[in-house]
């Protein structure tokens, strides 16, 4: 009882006490204050929420973390509850009624929508408090997870795409795997000479593209478009310079070259099956695809190539973890957040287990020597991290999901086909007009 | 006005009705009204989830709605699709149900498979749809070419994703099953019988006996099919994200994305609220022509 | 007015189905067959996936025999996450659920159908309304109401609503106890029976096949319920085997065989219940030792 009443403001409370039961509901819109120092009550026992969104394979690494934790502060219980599917629904509730688990997973284009409803705590202080070395977090990165020029998050991993390739299919067709240093016409010519077409039937792709906004934001400022104008404020999408980059794009499935959305047949791992030369590849995925691929032929994966403008510009998203401003043990919460963040649990989380790019640089060389030592393909995963050099580099702007929904209806179906009646200039209008609609309104 | 009860007799059946409608009453009250008042309010203010008091804007979020083309969008392919899928779908239903009240050999392993899609969702059945609905080597463009149509992207073409919702809704259909066959239980069989006398064809039985004893469930299937159309959801949140184009992006679909991906809790309100108005003048439409075609048995006086 | 026994007796109208001539039940087999098969697509599918070694998954063609069997899947899923006590949690919420569902629902809509009582209209229309408003507006206020009296982590904000007449159960229970023919209830209060009585032994009885419809269908709904766990609960103890299913599935990728694996293990139990329950629904109702 004393836990309900301690996040309970004045008013609200009197709302609760004079109009009861009913009244709580309204009470949604006056979420909990926060209460957030915990610094005397320090040796008394202590519960962290801690709330994650990743699948059953990630659960025992976090387990380990969590433990090396609450062996060393035995007075602090740190409960994980890892979430997978509809975890912004939870989250999303849980914020907006202002009873955030103390620390949760949250994508770097959730870190600004959030610190801009106060949701998490701004830790720039508690950071430079501790001397948290921002050197070794990417620099991509670290503009994604500042708000107002103060830090809101620290990082998990970071992800970005390369191109992973079906050796024995080249080796086939007599054909010189690509070694990185392509741009995109190279990476069209090559994958045209590696479709097959049979009795008008596509049995083999080229390649395979990805159409999430956020890869796009690279993909179109390499050849020298943007979305956005330099302080967010204007979207500058319909750009001759964008109109070329996503005509190139849709010849690739109106030729046949790459498969329409749909064409790959359902439950069916195009690259796995065999159905693609070559496919866009998440570093995230290197364990996953090991084992759907197994021993069914050899493979590799290599960098990006190069836009128009000379720079591969490559955009990557990453994961980080934020403090919630309802929390009750801020002090101990950024204690395991730094835990967490560190190169040691970092090693355990990423490194070891082989997944995305590890969200600090001092952690890449054991997860490059990770990578290797089974022997498996693909061998070249350092070249996510070396993607990194270039990086297309700005934060997510906080109407970035809304941007999802409106990229999803005008600009995907010019990426992964659908209906070839579309037209690429007035598709990009469209998206333009509802997009600076769209910033206007926040 | 309502007129009190007069005599001690219906004092006490009101008296009655009252205690037996209490667990309702009592979970409208604690549970129900302060959500629905909560969002209510909210409706008239332009609340982002942020930590503050909403503000109140009056009723901004209203005209503002009118002006609003994806409000337009969202309610014409809403109407589209309940147009499109509710007859097919009472229709398939009801069918499916007389099929399965047959007394064949083996017909309660076929009642089974038929309720198989009410209870497998998600992954597997969205690998159906890729084989119904697959550009190349899809089942219904390969009946299609037969009649030299050429191969169609059902899921990815704004004129024809509609079509496809609706087969993928046919499929659910058996979900009305059980009810309709609950239904069918209670018909009489002397009702038959005396059909048989009559000499009245098959034909005519089901006219005369079958469809007005099942009304009141045919009824209750209308009214709660209705509602459910209006809010589908699952199929477009899974399969297209409501495109391409917003060809599928259903009044849900936009209050879904309102609410938990634009946090504009004000402007979900509202929506919502106007789609509840909606429906509720297309359920009392329904309840005013009950009258005319709905059959009870039981019925007493000031039922609906 | 009395009524006889024997006017009461209902059997069902599928009496009709024996008639069939040889020609229509052939006619009938072949339609039933031919959506039957369609019908068990995506189950052959689950199937087949939850027995296959991960290689051959994501596979083209689809392989629908697996080289080899492989019974690890369900073995793992076992090892990769609580899943007999998801089973049980999920079993715990659903009896208790079909409990609530069928108390709560005919009890209100015996109140609908069949007492006259000043407002009563006005309630029904009120109770129907609820069901109109989309879930997505009312979902952060009730999870602020049940966070405030405390609820978070337990059963109650899932289960207790049930207890209080569910509006599409309830409307269900209406229509089928307006059905009833008002002379078996007259002939029961002239014997002295109060409204209780004609609910308890009249009605009830007769409304077998309609309680097991809300039986089933709560049986369903908690069985699969995801977003009422999801939102409510915090320990992965409580969960049940929805939320189970679901952490084989992350935004990047699935474990498509660990998924189908969990996901039969699920729905097999939901078919057996179906399977034997339904003769609840599907035989007619006899009443007997109702006198006149």
């Amino acid at each position: 009882m004393s836990k309900v009443s301690t996040r309970l403001n004045r008013r609200q409370f009197l709302t609760l006490a004079g109009a009861g039961a009913i009244a709580t509901g309204l009470a949604a819109c006056v979420p909990a204050a926060p209460a957030g120092d915990a610094g005397e009550a320090a040796m008394e026992d202590i519960q962290i929420q801690f709330v994650t969104n990743h699948g059953d394979a990630e659960q025992p690494f976090f387990q380990q973390v969590v433990d090396n934790f609450t062996d060393a502060n035995p007075h602090i219980q740190v409960d994980l509850l890892n979430v997978s599917a509809e975890y912004y629904t939870k989250i999303n509730t849980q914020g907006v009624g202002g009873d955030l688990p103390d620390i949760f997973y949250t994508r770097t284009w959730d870190v600004v929508p959030y610190a801009s409803k106060e949701w998490t705590v701004n830790l720039q202080p508690l950071a430079e408090r501790d001397n948290i070395d921002f050197d070794d977090f990417w620099e991509a990165e670290l503009e994604q997870i500042v708000y107002q020029g103060d830090l809101y998050a620290l990082p998990y991993d970071f992800s970005n795409l390369g191109v992973a390739y079906n050796i024995d299919i080249f080796n086939e067709e007599g054909i010189e795997v690509p070694d990185g240093s392509w741009d995109w016409d190279g990476l069209r010519s090559l994958a045209e000479s590696l479709t097959i077409r049979e009795d008008g039937r596509t049995t083999r792709w080229g390649w395979s593209a990805h159409p999430w906004p956020w890869v796009w934001i690279g993909i179109i400022a390499a050849n020298g478009g943007a979305l956005l104008n330099e302080d967010q404020t204007e979207c500058v999408m319909n750009s001759p310079e964008n109109i070329e980059t996503l005509s190139f794009f849709k010849g690739l499935w109106s030729d046949g070259i790459i498969p329409e959305q749909g064409a790959m047949p359902q439950g069916v791992e195009g690259f796995s099956a065999g159905l693609l030369a070559m496919t866009t590849m998440g570093s995230w995925a290197t364990q996953w695809r090991r084992g759907v691929i197994g021993d069914k032929f050899d493979w590799d994966v290599t960098a990006y190539p190069f836009g128009s403008e000379g720079r591969r510009a490559v955009s990557a998203g990453g994961g980080a973890w934020g403090i919630a401003t309802n929390s009750n043990h801020i002090e101990e919460t950024w204690q395991f957040n730094v835990h967490l963040t560190s190169t040691e649990s970092t090693n355990i989380l990423i490194s070891e287990p082989v997944r995305s790019i590890p969200g600090r640089k001092s952690s890449v060389p054991a997860w490059t020597e990770a990578a290797a030592r089974e022997d498996l393909p693909p061998r070249n995963v350092e070249v996510f991290a070396e993607m990194m050099e270039d990086a297309y580099s700005a934060p997510f702007p906080a109407y970035f999901k809304d941007l999802e929904t409106i990229w999803f209806n005008r600009v995907a179906p010019l990426i992964a086909g659908g209906d070839p009646s579309l037209d690429v200039a007035e598709s990009l209008a469209k998206f333009q007009d509802e997009v600076n609609e769209l910033i206007a309104s926040y | 006005m309502i007129a009190l009860p007069k005599t001690p007799r219906a004092r006490r059946e009101a008296l009655e009705g009252y205690i037996f409608l209490l667990p309702w009453l009592l979970g409208f009250l604690l549970f129900t009204a302060g959500p629905l008042l909560a969002s209510f309010y909210l409706g008239f203010t332009s609340y982002r989830g942020d930590r503050s008091w909403p503000d109140w804007i009056g009723f901004a979020n209203f005209t503002k709605l009118f002006q609003d083309e994806l409000f337009w969008q969202s309610l014409k392919v809403t109407v589209i699709y309940a147009v499109g899928f509710l007859p097919p779908g009472m229709a398939l239903g009801f069918g499916i149900a007389l099929l399965m009240n047959q007394r064949v050999k083996g017909v309660s392993i076929f009642r089974t498979i038929y309720y198989l899609p009410s209870v497998i969702t998600g992954v597997a059945v969205a690998v159906l749809w890729g084989f119904v609905f697959h550009k190349e080597f899809g089942i219904l463009n390969s009946v299609l070419e037969w009649f030299g149509v050429t191969p169609i992207s059902w899921l990815f073409n704004s004129r024809w994703v509609m079509v496809a919702f609706i087969i993928m809704g046919l499929w659910g259909v058996g979900d009305g099953m059980i009810i309709y066959l609950a239904g069918l239980q209670g018909i009489p069989t002397e009702l038959y019988e005396a059909a048989s006398i009559d000499g009245a064809r098959r034909m005519r039985r089901f006219w005369n006996v079958t469809i007005p004893m099942m009304s009141p469930t045919l009824f209750f299937v209308l009214v709660t099919a209705l509602i459910k159309t209006f809010q589908i959801f699952t199929t477009a949140y899974i399969m297209t994200r409501g495109g391409p184009n917003y060809a599928t992006y259903f009044f849900s679909v936009n209050i879904y994305n309102t609410t938990f991906v634009s946090l504009r809790f004000g402007y979900a309100s509202a929506l919502a609220w106007l789609l509840f108005v909606l429906i509720f003048l297309l359920t009392l439409l329904l309840f005013r022509s009950a009258k005319f075609w709905v059959f009870y048995a039981g019925e007493k006086e000031e039922a609906a | 007015m009395t009524v006889g026994t024997e006017q009461i007796v209902q059997t069902s109208a599928d009496d009709e189905g024996r008639k069939l001539g040889t020609a229509e039940t052939i006619v009938t087999y072949i339609v039933i067959l031919a959506g039957a098969i369609g019908l068990m697509f995506p189950f052959a599918w689950m199937l087949s996936t939850s027995l296959k070694p991960l290689d051959e998954v994501y596979s083209y063609p689809i392989i629908w025999i697996p080289s080899q069997i492989v019974f690890e899947n369900y073995i793992e899923v076992f090892k990769k996450v609580p899943f007999a006590r998801y089973l049980w949690n999920s079993f715990v919420l659903s009896v208790l659920g079909i409990i609530g569902n069928m108390a709560g629902s005919s009890l209100a809509a015996f109140s609908f159908a069949r007492l006259r009582y000043p407002g009563r209209s006005f309630f029904f229309i009120m109770m129907l309304s609820t069901m109109m408003v989309p879930v997505w507006v009312t979902m952060v206020p009730t999870f602020v109401m049940f966070s405030r009296l405390g609820w978070l982590d337990t059963y109650l904000p899932i289960l207790l609503p049930a207890y209080f007449a569910v509006p599409f159960f309830t409307f269900l229970m209406r229509q089928f106890f307006l059905s009833v023919p008002v002379e078996i209830e007259d002939s029961a209060r002239i014997d002295g029976c109060s409204s209780f009585g004609v609910f308890f032994r009249i009605l009830m009885p007769l409304s077998v096949p309609a309680l097991a419809t809300v039986a089933i269908f709560s049986f369903f709904f908690y069985w699969n319920d995801l977003l009422g766990p999801l939102i409510y609960l915090r320990s992965q103890m409580k969960f049940p085997v929805a939320m189970g299913i679901a952490s084989f599935q992350t935004e990047q990728y699935a474990n498509f065989a660990l998924m189908m694996a969990a996901a039969t293990m699920a729905v097999a139990p939901m078919l057996v219940v179906f399977f034997f329950t339904q003769r609840l629904f599907i035989q007619g109702v006899v009443i007997t030792g109702v006198k006149g």
